[in-house]
């Protein structure tokens, strides 16, 4: 529950790349791992963006699976609700080599 | 118009994170970020090690509100700061630095950030710390690991505290362990209890290693 704290960011990054542009909508990648609620960053953004140039920007998430190297047989096998178990071997854990991603891609704002 | 960014959200905070890591080393003291739920012991581990480390460190508190642990910690004639976070549920780079100034680190070796008591946000947001130690504890159950992998995945060291309340809970140790290191393998278990002491002595060694 720190999306507060994320969205404050999200915000800040925008502002600073696009301080006097409208803009139009925010492309943010959100691995699987990252722990990052969407709805509550929606929330959170209505109320960090307001008198601000980026107020009622579209949100766009696009969400990154997590993908898991086992620690056993080193195969890498998408990560299925929540489970660290390796489909091949049984073993329990692994590296994440795919999934803490937590940036903002992109935005589009208006032509000048 | 799409502008590219690609610019990760937490940014601000690692970068000020990086600042802080720079003035603890010329400062000549190491960075320990302590974690945990509320009531693992995340205090009464600090207060143990300062009795048994024999080395000078500092302490910074981080809590929602209330100063109970850092009179507890200033009782030890040990330099030491209350953050009160105000509702936040998780100690930032900035909020270190903040309170960094306030504390003499003169002579510190180690110096120990207690953060909010949270499984969860505490593990995003870098500090400037050269180790993460995650404090779990018996009561809390075997399935912790299993609960919250991104807590114990960050993890430098693990330690299970309160393990003399294992005759009288149900508490899996290898399920416990088998979960820690699934999402960990390279982090150290210590099994300890801060009430009777057991266990204590490879938490002080490993601590004394990571100093020199």
């Amino acid at each position: 529950m720190h999306e507060l704290a994320i969205t404050q960011n999200i915000v800040d990054i925008v502002l600073k790349e696009a301080p006097d542009r409208k803009v139009k909508n925010i492309t943010i990648v959100i691995g699987e791992l990252a722990g990052i609620i969407e709805d509550s960053v929606r929330f959170c953004f209505d109320l960090v963006a307001a008198d601000t140039s980026v107020k009622g920007a579209a949100l766009t998430f696009q969400r990154v699976p997590a993908r898991i190297r086992c620690n056993q047989c080193d195969f890498e096998f998408k990560m299925d609700n929540g489970d660290w178990a390796c489909p091949r071997c049984g073993n329990l854990g692994g590296q994440v080599i795919q999934g803490r991603e937590c940036y903002v891609e992109s935005i589009e704002v208006e032509d000048n | 118009m799409k502008v590219k960014i690609v610019k990760n959200i937490l940014d601000a905070n690692d970068q000020m994170a990086l600042e802080n890591k720079k003035f603890f080393d010329a400062a000549g003291v190491l960075a320990i970020n302590i974690m945990a739920s509320p009531g693992a012991g995340k205090t009464s581990l600090i207060l143990k090690t300062i009795d048994l480390l024999g080395l000078p460190v500092a302490v910074i508190e981080g809590d929602i509100a209330s100063s109970f642990d850092a009179e507890k910690v200033g009782a030890k004639r040990v330099p030491v700061v209350q953050i009160n976070t105000g509702g936040a549920c998780h100690l930032d780079a900035a909020m270190v630095r903040k309170a960094v100034k306030k504390l003499s680190l003169k002579g510190a070796r180690l110096l120990f950030v207690e953060n909010v008591g949270n499984l969860v946000c505490p593990a995003d947001f870098k500090l400037g710390e050269s180790a993460k130690v995650v404090v779990a504890s018996v009561p809390e159950g075997d399935d912790k690991p299993y609960k919250y992998p991104g807590m114990f995945s960050a993890a430098t060291a693990v330690v299970l505290n309160k393990i003399d309340t294992l005759p009288v809970i149900d508490f899996d140790m290898r399920r416990f362990k088998k979960g820690v290191h699934a999402v960990n393998a390279a982090a150290p278990l210590f099994e300890v209890s801060c009430k009777t002491g057991e266990g204590l002595d490879s938490w002080i060694e490993w601590l004394r290693k990571l100093a020199n």
